[in-house]
């Protein structure tokens, strides 16, 4: 890919992505577990990766978003593990 | 923190910028409405015309991507206003016409739209059937492996990459990889290799020879192992997916597990066992559903030569009518377009056009009807669940929780859903439907009569400011027969 790379802050570390990919992607490359389960805290990661499953869910910015959905853009703060025991 | 929502009226509203979504955006503005067109991505085309994240890259040149370019270029040209990363979250009969709300941007705002009739063409979304381990972060649907394909990239997970399930859409994902030089590890097709009974389906249809051939090539392209006759099992790993295991399946389907074997090393299991229709804003608008396997199950009732629903005014298009792929949806978009246009216009459509183009309709359908009996969807999981398996992914509901739920009396999903949980999750039973359906289905309740998954508001987890924000736009909207949960 010939796209323009960026620094996102990934749990309070800098993470260097490509502009405009799926935050997915990129976080996902990272750890796969996005998120754990409600009652047996169980890691999630992406699964349908087209907006209707909501595994995804982490925080960018302070909005909870779906990261499959969230295109990767310059200085965006990221937070996953929404949810952890 | 309080949000200020925009309202905007047209004449007809579109829910969704996939090829039958922008077919109907397209006619209806021609025709001389004022058309709006909302949908959540970032750009239009929807699934198959989805546009890929890197323009210059190979799979921009794609059919489809051009196609999915094409279309939107000639809804702008006709005059529709496009909406992108807009998402409806809740829609509303209001006299003769309809209100519907959406978040804009993921929830960073809102908007009310009046319209005086509406399309609905929110497509299809994977069917997932739960097996052991599928909860497992690795394992994604096959769908989701080939957006994130042509999203411009490698599969992230590291390792490799298994691709399994079952029907065309499995070539399809394969041929998305091979032409973005990505590689496929293993390929498992639940179905036996049929090349007489593959040749005799595809026979009468020659305008599809040449695909059919360039996805058996494609498919070589990846280097994927094929295993055909083949079923998984099982996802292994602690946090995360480490290994995949697959066996032989007899002539029901059935997987013989003495003869399991284990594949190591595995990253990404990309999986699909077909579509189901994305019926939740008609069914919030109180329109007619049935349920039809060869269709993907529940999908929503439209007449072939007109596209209106049983609430006058509502319109459906596309695989919310029931899964056939590009070609019906393509079609029904334009008669479900140019019909609203008509209705809003006081005008009757041409009807030696309506004619020509539901008889175009049933053509393609037929063609969608012979692929889907030539692959038919497992309409239960494809191997026993253990009783601790996750059904419900968003509430952790178990197998073990349903069967006791559907024993103690819960004969219906809504029963299941009010006693377990299951289904009232962010997703509202879109991922767990079919396993629910299964379970209710081995207990003697067929699907017809097990009933879909109500919706409630809103449709979507959007931030409830930006619900408050978009309601507060207009007079309280009616809830018919749903309301909030
Ligand atoms: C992941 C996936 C991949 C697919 N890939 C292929 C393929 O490679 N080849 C093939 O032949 N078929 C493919 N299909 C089948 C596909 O359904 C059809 O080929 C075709 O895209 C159907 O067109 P459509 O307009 O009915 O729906 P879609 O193309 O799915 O378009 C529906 C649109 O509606 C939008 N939408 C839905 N709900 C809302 C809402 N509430 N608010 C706003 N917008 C909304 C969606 O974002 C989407 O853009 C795929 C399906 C899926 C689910
Ligand atoms: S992966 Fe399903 S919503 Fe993002």
């Amino acid at each position: 890919m010939s796209a323009e790379t960026v620094l996102i802050r990934l749990n309070g570390r800098e993470v260097s992505a490509p502009v405009g990919q799926p935050l997915a992607q990129v976080l996902t490359a990272v750890d796969p577990a996005l998120r754990f389960s409600p009652k047996d805290k169980a890691p999630r990661g992406m699964f349908c990766g087209m907006g209707l499953c909501f595994e995804c869910m982490v925080e960018v910015d302070g909005l909870r978003r779906r990261s499959c959905l969230t295109p990767v853009s310059a200085g965006m703060v990221v937070r996953t593990g929404e949810g952890a025991a | 923190m309080t949000m200020a929502a925009d309202l905007l009226s047209c004449d007809v509203a579109v829910i969704g910028a996939g090829p039958a979504g922008l077919a109907a955006a397209k006619e209806a503005a021609a025709a001389g409405a004022d058309v709006l067109c909302l949908d959540l991505y970032d750009r239009p085309g929807g699934q198959y015309a989805m546009q890929p994240g890197d323009p210059s890259g190979p799979l921009a040149a794609s059919e489809a991507a051009r196609l999915g370019r094409d279309l939107a270029e000639a809804a702008r040209a006709a005059g529709v206003r496009l909406l992108s990363r807009a998402e409806l979250f809740w829609a509303a009969p209001e006299g003769e016409g309809f209100l519907l709300y959406a978040a804009l941007d993921g929830g960073a705002g809102a908007l009310a739209v009046r319209a005086r009739a509406v399309v609905v063409a929110a497509g299809a979304m994977e069917r997932p059937l739960p097996f052991p381990g599928w909860t497992l972060p690795g394992v994604i649907g096959a769908g989701a492996a080939q957006r994130l394909v042509k999203s411009g990239g490698a599969l992230p997970f590291g390792g490799k990459v298994v691709l399994a399930g079952t029907g065309a859409f499995l070539m399809a994902v394969a041929s998305t990889f091979a032409k973005a030089g990505r590689r496929i590890d293993h390929f498992v097709e639940r179905q036996p290799l049929r090349p007489l009974s593959s040749l005799t389906m595809l026979a009468p249809w020659p305008s599809r020879w040449s695909a059919a051939a360039g996805l058996l090539a494609d498919l070589r392209r990846t280097g994927a192992q094929q295993h055909h006759g083949h079923a998984v099992t099982r996802a292994l790993g602690r946090d995360r997916l480490e290994a995949v295991e697959i066996a032989p399946v007899d002539a029901l389907g059935r997987p013989d597990l003495s003869r399991a074997e284990r594949i190591g090393g595995v990253g990404a299991l990309c999986i699909g066992y077909g579509f189901q229709p994305v019926i939740d804003a008609t069914t919030a608008l109180g329109a007619d559903h049935a349920h039809n396997p060869a269709l993907g199950g529940w999908h929503c009732l439209a007449r072939p030569d007109s596209g209106e629903t049983s609430r006058p005014g509502l319109y459906a298009a596309g695989e919310t009518c029931g899964i056939g792929g590009m070609r019906p949806a393509l079609v029904s978009g334009r008669i479900a377009g140019l019909s609203a246009a008509a209705r809003v216009l006081g005008r009757t459509p041409d009807p030696g056009l309506m004619r020509s183009l539901a008889a175009e309709l049933a053509k393609a359908r037929r063609f969608a009807v012979s692929l889907a009996a030539h692959w038919p969807a497992p309409e239960a999981p494809p191997v026993p669940l253990p009783e601790a398996e996750v059904i419900c992914r968003c509430e952790d509901v178990r197998l073990s929780d349903i069967r006791a739920a559907v024993q103690a009396g819960a004969a219906e999903t809504f029963a299941v859903k009010m006693w377990t949980r299951a289904g009232m999750g962010p997703c509202q039973g879109r991922v767990c439907g079919a396993a629910l359906a299964a379970a209710l289905a081995e207990a003697g309740v067929p699907p017809g009569q097990a009933g879909y998954n109500r919706a409630h508001l809103p449709l979507r987890p959007v931030p409830m400011n930006a619900v408050h924000a978009a309601l507060a736009r207009t007079a309280r909207p009616d809830t018919p027969g749903t309301g909030p949960a």
